[in-house]
């Protein structure tokens, strides 16, 4: 019958004038067990079986004060639910109260009245009687107290103090994520949103990992104050991506601050909403003893992702090999990564490093010069071909043909060179670079 | 028996140290070990050089070039196909010129493991670079910073501390009159012919004063190169200069018989 509680209880928070409400506290806290109930506008759950699940009760316990930390809740753990609750109602002083520090009967007798709500229902009668604290009420004789008062407040009392055992009717997981908030103050400047976001997103993390999924996309949207100008509309919104999907509350945070640093409000913003627009089921890490070496990279992608989300998407390029014989349409580059098709090896050697635009020569004496004299080692090694191909459409599309003849030139200062000099060309007939061996 | 008693009346002797005291005593004439874990560089003289016998991990390393995309992969294609073998990738931070993937791919690099990140400002630079540190990558970063102070590297060099990859900034030759925070700092320059000429100006121990000359022919030229021409350039290097000078003093360039040579297809 002895189970291990926690009592959740919303408070303000600096951040946000109005409490978390209890339902989506409860829905967080699902994430942790699937006993979760709301009693008079607090959340109790029940997490005696999933310490093994989080590492024993000791991480569970910081784990789920971090959050309540967080999102603005009062916790307080106790072997039973409505002795818990009572705890975190009326326990003197801290933030969290640890209900198992003594034996409960102790613990509880010291409360007023207040602490259990069926017990202040009658709490102008006991008053008269003399009872002042729980310990008080618990000390009258049952009989008398069963016939003078209703049956609810031995029960409550019973389940308090964990001779009765207790009922609840647990809430369900919804389909769907979105939550809102309302700001402290207006908010003119769009990075400073972030501030009240960062609990939307704790939220939306405990609902994707109570679903075992990842967002690959979420949107935050804000409404514009009532006093705002007429062209700045009701509001905006913002849709953010992650290449993976994922559940890291950092990493979503570093995203919607990489991505809210580029935004200008219209007007101040009083509101806000975050709705989780894709999910996709979510490959968990294994919490086993041995650590995997694996996931090493997995850091790397999120600081790859943070990269792309301030720089721009095409600044991360992975390159595309393709079947061509010229150095330009032999590889591009893309910004999302995808796998190659195999193909064989290009039998001559090709640079290590190519020029965007081929770099026309100085000529003396018929030959190349950069940086000094070039002397040509090996070659030619004549390319030939794109008819098929025109740089772009319309009348001043030219034919990306090419004729030339690729040397190996080796230069006192600048290294080895890939030059080719362009045939069939009559006077336009030159030297250009176009790569380095580096 | 008479036992030698440790004392300090007795004058001391540094030739009779306990044993456990003389393995922890570094001495100034030797070279550094190593803490971390080090990468082979694949030249055998190079590795002799460096403290730890390679690359180092969990730390910067400078090279300096008189020239972006002088000599950059001849140096270093020896030593990272072996990082990415067990699927760890290569990130290029702002190279000054485009990378060639399937010239890197004749190198050993598979290019599905290339990363090319393009930042353009200094500031950004450095930011992605910092990023890309902190993630603690799996592979080699190698980053481009022409315009790095020292206090940028010594905020990346507190970051490469907990990187287990080699971390290589290329910078230009000139930055060698100013300090930096980098452990290693290695100076590249290309040879006469196929030869690397590489100094250590600041490493872990003893400074090296005389250059190290590295056979480094590129990779994928050491099958098409005829054997005549692995030594010719050197010479022929030289001659042309000279000749240039010659032909600049007395006005008129003499016809110089081209050394080239057609390939087979």
């Amino acid at each position: 019958m002895l189970g291990h509680w926690a009592a959740l209880l919303p408070i303000p928070l600096p951040a946000s004038p109005s409490p978390i409400d209890a339902t989506s506290l409860g829905i967080w806290a699902l994430q942790f067990t699937p006993r979760v109930a709301l009693v008079e506008g607090s959340v109790v759950a029940e997490v005696s079986g999933s310490a093994r699940l989080f590492g024993g009760m000791e991480a569970l316990h910081s784990l789920i004060e971090g959050g309540a930390a967080e999102l603005g809740a009062r916790i307080a753990w106790a072997p039973t639910g409505t002795s818990a609750l009572a705890l975190a109602r009326h326990a003197p002083g801290e933030a969290v109260f640890d209900g198992f520090r003594a034996p409960l009967a102790k613990i509880l007798d010291p409360l007023p009245l207040q602490a259990i709500s069926a017990v202040s229902k009658h709490q102008p009668t006991l008053a008269r009687v003399g009872c002042r604290t729980l310990g008080d009420v618990r000390s009258l004789p049952r009989g008398g107290l069963s016939r003078r008062f209703d049956k609810e407040l031995l029960a409550a009392l019973d389940q308090a103090y964990a001779l009765r055992p207790e009922v609840y009717e647990w809430i369900s997981l919804p389909e769907t994520f979105h939550a809102s908030l309302e700001l402290t103050s207006r908010v003119e400047t769009a990075p400073a949103l972030l501030f009240g976001a960062r609990r939307l997103l704790v939220q939306m993390a405990g609902w994707l990992a109570a679903r075992r999924m990842g967002a690959t996309a979420f949107t935050l949207r804000w409404c514009h104050d009532v006093m705002r100008a007429k062209d700045a509309g009701a509001g905006g919104e913002l849709t953010v991506r992650t290449g993976q999907p994922t559940q890291n509350v950092e990493h979503f945070a570093r995203l919607l601050a990489e991505h809210l640093a580029k935004v200008q409000l219209a007007a101040p913003a009083g509101d806000i909403e975050l709705l989780a627009t894709e999910v996709l089921p979510i490959i968990e890490e294994s919490r086993s003893l041995i650590p995997e070496t694996l996931r090493k990279g997995a850091n790397t992608d999120l600081a790859l992702e943070r990269i792309q989300a301030r720089l721009g998407n095409t600044c991360v390029r992975r390159p595309a090999l393709s079947a061509d014989h010229r150095l330009e349409w032999m590889q591009s580059w893309e910004c999302n990564a995808q796998r190659k098709s195999s193909q064989p090896p290009y039998e001559l050697p090709l640079p290590s490093w190519v020029l965007d635009e081929p770099l026309r020569l100085m000529e003396r004496d018929n030959r190349p010069y950069y940086q000094g004299p070039l002397q040509l080692l090996l070659g030619p090694d004549r390319i030939e071909g794109g008819w098929w191909q025109r740089s772009g459409e319309g009348a001043d599309a030219r034919p990306l043909n090419v004729q030339r003849d690729y040397w190996l030139a080796l230069s006192a200062h600048a290294g080895v060179l890939w030059v080719f000099q362009q045939r069939l060309a009559r006077d336009q007939t030159a030297w250009f670079l176009h790569g380095h061996f580096a | 028996m008479p036992v030698p008693i440790p004392s300090a009346s007795g004058a001391f002797d540094p030739g009779s140290l306990p044993r456990h005291v003389a393995e922890a005593v570094w001495r100034g004439a030797e070279l550094g070990d190593s803490m971390s874990r080090t990468v082979s560089s694949g030249f055998a003289e190079l590795d002799s050089e460096l403290p730890g016998g390679g690359w180092p991990t969990h730390s910067l390393t400078e090279l300096l070039m008189p020239q972006a995309t002088l000599c950059e992969w001849r140096l270093l294609s020896r030593s990272i196909p072996s990082l990415m073998s067990s699927g760890g990738r290569i990130y290029l931070i702002a190279p000054p010129k485009q990378p060639h993937a399937a010239g890197l791919e004749q190198l050993g690099l598979n290019a599905d493991q290339v990363v090319w990140i393009h930042a353009s400002t200094p500031v950004d630079r450095l930011w992605v670079t910092e990023q890309i540190v902190k993630s603690d990558p799996a592979g080699a970063v190698l980053s481009w910073l022409p315009q790095a102070r020292p206090e940028q590297i010594r905020r990346l060099q507190i970051h490469a501390q907990s990187c287990d990859a080699p971390v290589f900034l290329f910078r230009p030759v000139t930055a060698l009159t100013d300090s930096s925070p980098a452990p290693l700092r290695v100076a590249v320059a290309p040879a006469n012919g196929w030869q690397l000429e590489v100094r250590i100006p600041k490493r872990r121990g003893a400074s090296l004063d005389e250059a190290l000359y590295l056979a480094a022919m590129p990779g994928n030229l050491e099958s098409v190169v005829p054997p005549r021409l692995k030594t010719v350039p050197a010479t022929v290097a030289a001659l042309t200069r000279e000749e240039a000078s010659n032909a600049w003093a007395l006005g008129r360039v003499a016809p110089h018989p081209s050394a080239g040579q057609p390939v087979s297809h």
